[in-house]
């Protein structure tokens, strides 16, 4: 039975389970920063894995394979995103970010509270960039994604992607210099 | 140097990446520079600012409802595949279950959080409240609730699926269901909102028991 298995590139759950696990987790954060909202985000990794399931022989032969599935998380989201905006729904979740921030234990609670105002407004305002200044900054500014790595990922040279970055985070200071957040 | 043309290597000193002389003219001229100093302190606000902005943990039973989709997904497509190639569909289904099992032996470990669950004393009705917030007004929206065996909606006897169109405000919308418990068992309830073709489904366990339950009449949910 174990031989059948073993076809070049056929799917073994257990063994596409051990590869993609590890990355699940780190999948569904960058998801998280595309989506804005937990029940996308957990849809956008479902949908990703998947799609993955079938091609398992082209997975375990990746040699780096978090950036890997970092690109085929970003454009199977631009390619959703193309087809159907983002559900006009959100379920209200105790996970509500805004009770999520870490405290800061030296602050006192003006302090804290100012915080947590201050990064419900900025995820406010990062939900409505363009997709394009949403997900760079979600890999490079939030998830420690280099330069180097993205320009694989998007197919574009560094220097395209510096002033990419430079643009993306003048658009979110100028919302929220707008809204007198900054 | 002017204060105008120095962004660019505010930005590569917040990346660690000016050097040369450069970074000594820049680190220079911040000292004596007070609105350079604030532009470099609201930069670095902003950075910070975004590496900290939370994730909410991923649903406990995500990993193994995932792949659980995979295994099932792929079954299908060799179903497909198999169909189509003259593969022996006996073979395939064999292998199909034996995928699907693999995975849940694989991923059964870590106990799978329950749902949600509000209690409801037999023969009692109960205000159960869902919480749906929409991003804007949405007109017409279909309303699907699915009832489980255990309870039925007070003034709609006998029915499994009730289903209707509501407005919703921009905002939280709350539905407050009256539900009646009919038999002593733990089911599913499913509430759907549909518009423009996309759906939205919330799922709360109904636990309905003996002994009638103390406290207030209405139970609203850890959702809320
Ligand atoms: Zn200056």
């Amino acid at each position: 039975m174990s031989g059948i298995f073993s076809f070049p590139g056929k799917s073994d759950p257990q063994r596409f389970a051990q590869l993609v696990e590890p990355h699940l987790q780190h999948l569904y954060r960058l998801a998280f920063r595309f989506c804005g909202n937990r029940a996308d985000a957990e849809d956008l990794v479902q949908d990703l894995v998947v799609k993955l399931y079938p091609r398992y022989g082209e997975l375990a032969a990746v040699e780096m394979l978090r950036p890997w599935l970092a690109r085929a998380l970003y454009y199977l989201y631009i390619d959703q995103a193309r087809r159907y905006r983002r559900s006009p729904l959100e379920i209200v979740e105790a996970d509500d970010p805004q009770l999520l921030a870490v405290p800061d234990p030296a602050a006192t609670p003006e302090q804290a509270q100012e915080r947590r105002q201050f990064l419900g407004r900025l995820q406010h305002h990062f939900d409505r960039l363009s997709d394009e200044h949403r997900t760079l900054l979600a890999l490079h500014d939030m998830e420690g994604y280099n330069l180097p790595e993205l320009a694989e990922i998007f197919d574009v040279p560094v220097g395209t992607l510096k002033s990419r970055l430079h643009r993306a985070r003048s658009r979110l200071r100028e919302l929220l210099e707008k809204d007198g957040t900054f | 140097m002017t204060c105008k043309d120095n962004t660019g290597d505010l930005e590569e000193y917040l990346d660690g990446k000016l050097e040369g002389e450069r970074y000594t003219i820049l680190v220079q001229h911040i000292t004596t520079c007070v609105s350079c100093q604030a532009e470099l302190q609201k930069r670095q606000k902003l950075r910070q600012a975004l590496k900290e902005m939370p994730v909410p943990p991923l649903s406990p039973d995500f990993s193994r409802r995932v792949f659980m989709a995979a295994a099932q997904h792929g079954r299908k497509e060799l179903h497909r595949r198999s169909f189509y190639t003259g593969f022996g569909s006996a073979i395939a289904a064999g292998l199909a279950l034996w995928m699907v099992t693999a995975v849940w032996f694989q991923e059964e470990p870590p106990p799978a959080q329950p749902l949600p669950t509000v209690s409801i004393a037999l023969d009692e009705v109960r205000k159960v409240k869902l919480v749906f917030t929409s991003a804007r007004e949405l007109h017409q929206a279909k309303v699907s609730i699915r009832l489980p065996d255990n309870v039925e909606l007070a003034g709609f006897p006998g029915q499994r699926v009730v289903s209707w169109e509501a407005d919703l405000d921009q905002g939280k919308n709350l539905l407050a269901l009256p539900l009646r418990a009919l038999q002593q068992q733990v089911g599913t309830l499913e509430a759907q909102i549909e518009h423009d073709g996309k759906i939205k489904i919330l799922r709360i366990n109904l636990a309905v028991e003996k002994s009638p339950i103390t406290g207030s009449s209405e139970r609203s949910l850890p959702l809320v």
